[in-house]
């Protein structure tokens, strides 16, 4: 595997698209065991979308662009509008709160920190926001979609590493909402030093906000009937994706008279681009999940791991280290990819809770999409805001401190991620 | 939805016309496919389990990944790291662009060809659900979904020397 290993990383320096870089260097895995057939990479390839679990992705993605094109975006930011537009940093505080909310509909971080960009970036602009704090607040706020349900790197972990989606889902609630929380902390701190300005001279009316949230209704129960439907088994997470579209083609067209064919169209093209992309990094390592287990990488990694210490906590801490590390090189999809089925097993062995293992996993992982150097969601943000990378960093580190706090916090108590679980599937 | 500009007007004719085939046939899988899930729930619900259903949709789908996979890389939307590429000089950046086309050519022409054996041996295993229904159709994906981005790839090949030629005589 070592051999693979650093013929991806050649591949990938050499500015090779990821998904190719997987599947080049997990046919070199085949070619150098002579024992296995040359068809494996196809085989595993083909059977990494036969899972029906799987099909939970393609679906979520599919809901999440037929709902962008509902207007319902919108109808949310009027509502976070109304909820925190006499805040200092008011625009600030809007994308933050929307971003949690938004989050129960979207699935992935890159598609909210564009549309959000696009969206609030030019009212920033105008008023006068630092680039790079207004880049930072834009990306990290998509990353709270990341943990409120649903999210695309939780289904891929729950699928790859067989830990109950429903359960993950309710997991990321809490840290979803702390995170919320921990972020308009750090905002109304920036905000007293860069004296941002309020959007209202005062707090809205509550007839203002009864209106606007009423508006929202639709996309804020979303999460909810999710998660009821999961839990009382009404559907399987793949059929609640299924379910997922239909809903979001039935808000369009009944509640909110805004989705067309042409836009239900649009919403097609951009799940086929979507999902094209996506999955053929599934697709393609394949085959590297085979060499793992082949080479019996997590249980030497346990050997190794135990060796150093027996403390659950301790093995959590120094995984989430490498985590955070290789999250900044590299995308938070791959790494989830290649070492969920290499980091599962080992967590469950060290007595740490595979859900709680799952919820740090991914939020720490997803951190790397907002850090440099490669972060994409920072790249993405830094151009709609044209702002350096340094700037960014300097303007919005205290954004990025809390999200680390988040995690420290997150390691050490896990109850804050098991309570919800626990209660929501206390009799299960 | 625009296509690559550096492509050499490749979106026009034959390629061309197999990009607008290739999209429509993922769309159409892909809304298929949730048409399907919802259905296979719906009967679950009811209590009649259609096993056919989940099967057709894990056929669509395997489509629409390899399909869209190629609509995917003919929109050079894929994630890739050029943090040490974009250091590198010009000249020798082309090239380095080149080298990775090339490479992932010979990966794709092997998944063709490994994927046209895997068509082979499926032939006769069925699917549980869909009696009379080979699994090689299923497993046909891989290699026409491969065989569609080394041509894709084949054309950014081109793409790539006539800018080259276009640099020096310009």
């Amino acid at each position: 595997m070592i051999t693979v290993f650093i013929v991806f990383l050649v591949l990938v320096a050499l500015g090779m698209p990821l998904a190719f870089a997987i599947g080049i260097s997990g046919f070199v895995f085949v070619l150098n065991e002579p024992s296995l057939s040359l068809t494996i990479p196809a085989q595993v390839g083909l059977t990494q979308t036969q899972k029906f679990a799987i099909l939970a992705i393609p679906l979520f993605i599919f809901a999440g662009n037929c709902l962008n094109e509902t207007g319902i975006t919108r109808r949310l930011l009027d509502f976070a509008g109304a909820l925190t537009g006499h805040l200092r940093a008011g625009l600030a505080h809007v994308g933050i709160v929307s971003g949690f909310m938004m989050g129960g509909v979207t699935s992935s971080a890159i598609g909210d920190a564009t549309m959000f960009g696009r969206i609030l970036g030019p009212e920033m602009t105008a008023r006068r926001y630092a680039p790079g704090f207004a880049a930072g607040t834009i990306g990290s706020a998509a990353l709270i979609t990341t943990m409120v349900p649903p999210g695309t790197g939780l289904i891929l972990y729950g699928t790859l590493g067989e830990v109950s989606i429903g359960r993950l889902f309710v997991a990321g609630v809490v840290p979803g909402a702390l995170m919320t929380i921990l972020l308009m902390a750090a905002v109304a701190f920036s905000a007293r030093k860069g004296d941002y300005p309020r959007e209202r001279p005062e707090r809205a009316p509550l007839t203002e906000m009864l209106r606007t949230g009423l508006g929202s209704i639709w996309a804020l129960l979303f999460p909810v009937i999710l998660i009821a439907g999961l839990r009382f088994g009404y559907f399987t997470p793949s059929e609640a994706g299924a379910f997922a579209v239909a809903y979001a083609v039935l808000v369009g067209v009944l509640a909110y008279r805004e989705l067309t064919w042409e836009r239900l169209g649009r919403a097609l093209g951009d799940t086929v681009v979507d999902v094209g992309m996506i999955m053929l990094l599934i697709v393609f390592s394949g085959s590297w999940g085979h060499g793992l287990t082949w080479d019996r990488i997590p249980q030497r990694l346990m050997g190794t791991l135990l060796e150093i210490t027996e403390n659950p906590a301790a093995i959590m801490l120094i995984l989430v280290v490498a985590l955070l590390i290789a999250g900044m090189f590299m995308d938070s999809t791959v790494l989830i990819l290649l070492l969920t089925t290499m980091l599962v097993p080992v967590a469950v062995a060290a007595g740490i809770d595979p859900i709680h293992f799952g919820i740090v996993m991914v939020l720490t992982l997803t951190m790397g999409l907002i850090t440099p150097p490669i972060g994409l969601v920072m790249l993405i943000v830094c151009s709609i805001f044209d702002t350096s990378v340094a700037r960014y960093m300097r303007e919005s580190w205290i954004l990025l401190l809390s999200l680390v706090g988040l995690i420290v916090l997150l390691v050490v108590f896990p109850e804050i991620t098991l309570w919800l679980p626990n209660i929501v599937y206390s009799d299960g | 939805m625009t296509e690559d500009a550096s492509n050499g007007g490749a979106d026009r004719g034959l390629f061309g016309l197999l990009g607008r085939i290739e999209f429509r046939l993922a769309q159409a899988c892909i809304a298929l496919m949730t048409v399907l899930v919802l259905a296979s729930a719906v009967a679950r619900t009811v209590g009649r389990p259609a096993s056919w259903t989940v099967d057709l949709a894990t056929f669509t789908f395997a489509w629409a990944v390899f399909l869209g996979a190629d609509v995917a890389w003919r929109r050079s939307s894929m994630v890739s790291i050029t943090l040490l590429v974009d250091r590198v000089p010009e000249r020798l950046r082309a090239w380095v662009g080149l080298l990775n086309l090339a490479l992932i050519a010979g990966f794709l022409a092997a998944m063709v060809w490994t994927g046209a054996m895997l068509v082979r041996t499926a032939q006769d295993r069925g699917l549980s659900g869909l009696p009379g229904f080979s699994y090689a159709w299923v497993t046909a994906a891989v290699p026409v979904g491969c065989l569609l981005m080394l041509l894709t790839t084949v054309v950014k090949i081109r793409g790539t020397f006539a800018e080259a030629r276009g640099a020096t005589t310009s």
